[in-house]
Parts: C-alpha cells; structure tokens; sequence
C-alpha cells in the first residue's frame, strides 16, 4: 500500500507540472480563463503531492 | 557595484523620468535613488549595515516610487527591449555586487565554529528516481518560461510570464520535498493518514475537474 501512495504522489506531481503547463499554454492562446482554471488547478494538485509525500508540510 | 548600478539607473531611471511629460516627483525619487546608490558604498566602508540598508533597500524603495510615479511611463508598448535587457543585466549584477564572498585564501574549515569531526553520514541516498523528478521539475519550468516568451499579445504576454515564474519557483521548492518524500525509508504515517492529509486538495480538485467537464459538455 505505501507504494501505492507512492505512485500516486509521483502521478499527482506530474499531472501538477501538465496543469501548470496547460495553463501556461492557454495564456499563450489568450484563453485567461481556461488558463486561471488550469493554474489553480496545478497549484491544487501540487499540494496534494507535497501533503502525501509529506503528511506533516504546513 | 557602482559600474552595474550607474547602467541600471540610467537605462531604467534617468531615461524613462527624461521624458518632457514626466513630473517632479518622480524625477526626485529617480535623483534620491542615484544618492542612495552613490552613498551605500559609501557608508558601508565604515557602517556596513547601514551602507547595505541605504545601498539595497533605499535604492530599491526610490527606484519602486519613482516607476510608480511614473504612472503611464512603463507600460510594456514603450519598453525598449535592448534598454530592458541592459537595465536588467544591470540590477542583477548590482544585487550580486552586493554579496559578500569569503576572502580569498579562507577557507570554511578554519571558521571557529566549523565541526572538526568525521562528516555526518546521510541517513539515506536519494534514488534515480528523486533525481528524475526533479530534473523533470527543472525541465518544466524552464520549459514554461519558453511557452512565454511566444506569447505575443502584450498584455497576456506579461501575466503569462509571471504565471510561469510563479509556477516554475512553485516546482522547484516543492519538487526536492517530492522527490525525497517518495520512497523514503524513514517510519512515515500509514498510507491512510497520508491520504487524509491530501483529502482537501483532491477534493477541491475533484470538483474542479466536474465543472470543468461539465463546461466542456455544454459548450
């Protein structure tokens, strides 16, 4: 089972890093809102990563 | 430090406040930023601390005051990219002139206070695959800031490269904790603790993603 929360604290990152790159690419095609949703969208997953792969980070 | 600072000011200040429309106000605070970098040196020669609060953060807050009275003068359409780059170049090497580098035949290990004994071992080595990821955090954020500069509409050009600075910073602090959190082989929280920790990111996510299908569907 850890390394099960292990994987998915490796997929989370990854799909952190496409969310903030959709977001970047949305801006690039002058889509602000899609490219808001996105970013927030890659800072949430971002923090879900950290807080499993560090249950005690603030 | 002066050569860099002296560019800085002239491509990012004098210039700019040069301008016929430009007003009183922000030409004196153009003028006390130019004192405060000529007397931060100045005054660190015999009051260190006080020379590098007048020579970072007093140059910092006039130059800050005199582009905010600037009001129309920094808008993107009327940056000259070369002046940009140059005035850049300049604050950057200014900022690094302020550092202060160990003297030159010093070494860490005679510091008093330097541990004389053997090198603490690592409690454990990071895997190939800490590594992978955060070279892979590396790559993305570079690659954001690639993505944009192609960004051509003024406006979202620079709300396009904060997002990228802010999103690439963003990944490379939390990265290295990522990297090393997976597959350590310290005691950590059962799997079902660690899930509930990251509970209300997924959940706000999860919803996230519903909306955003649900938008997709019915446009």
């Amino acid at each position: 089972m850890p390394r099960v929360v292990d994987a998915l604290t490796v997929l989370l990152f990854i799909a952190a890093l496409a969310g903030f790159l959709l977001g970047v690419l949305a801006l690039a095609g002058q889509r602000e809102l899609e490219a808001l949703y996105w970013l927030v969208v890659g800072a949430l997953l971002l923090r879900g990563s950290v807080r499993l792969a560090l249950p005690r980070a603030p | 430090m002066l050569w860099p600072g002296a560019l800085a000011w002239v491509t990012t200040l004098l210039l700019p406040v040069s301008a016929r429309e430009v007003g009183l106000l922000p030409r004196a605070l153009a003028a006390m930023a130019l004192g405060a970098l000529l007397a931060g040196p100045l005054l660190a020669l015999s009051w260190p601390t006080l020379g590098r609060r007048v020579g970072i953060w007093g140059v910092l807050a006039a130059a800050l005051g005199a582009w905010a009275a600037l009001d129309q003068g920094l808008e993107p359409a009327r940056l000259e990219p070369l002046r940009a780059a140059a005035g850049s170049v300049g604050w950057a090497l200014y900022a690094l002139g302020w550092g202060s580098p160990r003297a030159l035949g010093q070494i860490p290990e005679e510091d008093p206070r330097a541990l004389r004994d053997a090198p603490l071992a690592p409690r454990q080595r990071s895997g190939r695959l800490a590594g992978a990821l955060y070279a892979l955090a590396v790559a993305a954020s570079v690659g954001w800031v690639g993505v944009a500069w192609h960004v051509e509409r003024l406006s979202s050009a620079l709300l396009a490269q904060a997002s990228a600075l802010l999103a690439g910073v963003a990944v490379l602090l939390v990265g290295p904790a990522v990297a090393l959190g997976v597959g350590r082989a310290r005691p950590m929280p059962s799997p079902g603790t660690r899930l509930s920790h990251a509970l209300p990111s997924f959940g706000v996510v999860a919803l996230l993603l519903v909306a955003g299908a649900i938008w997709v569907l019915m446009g």
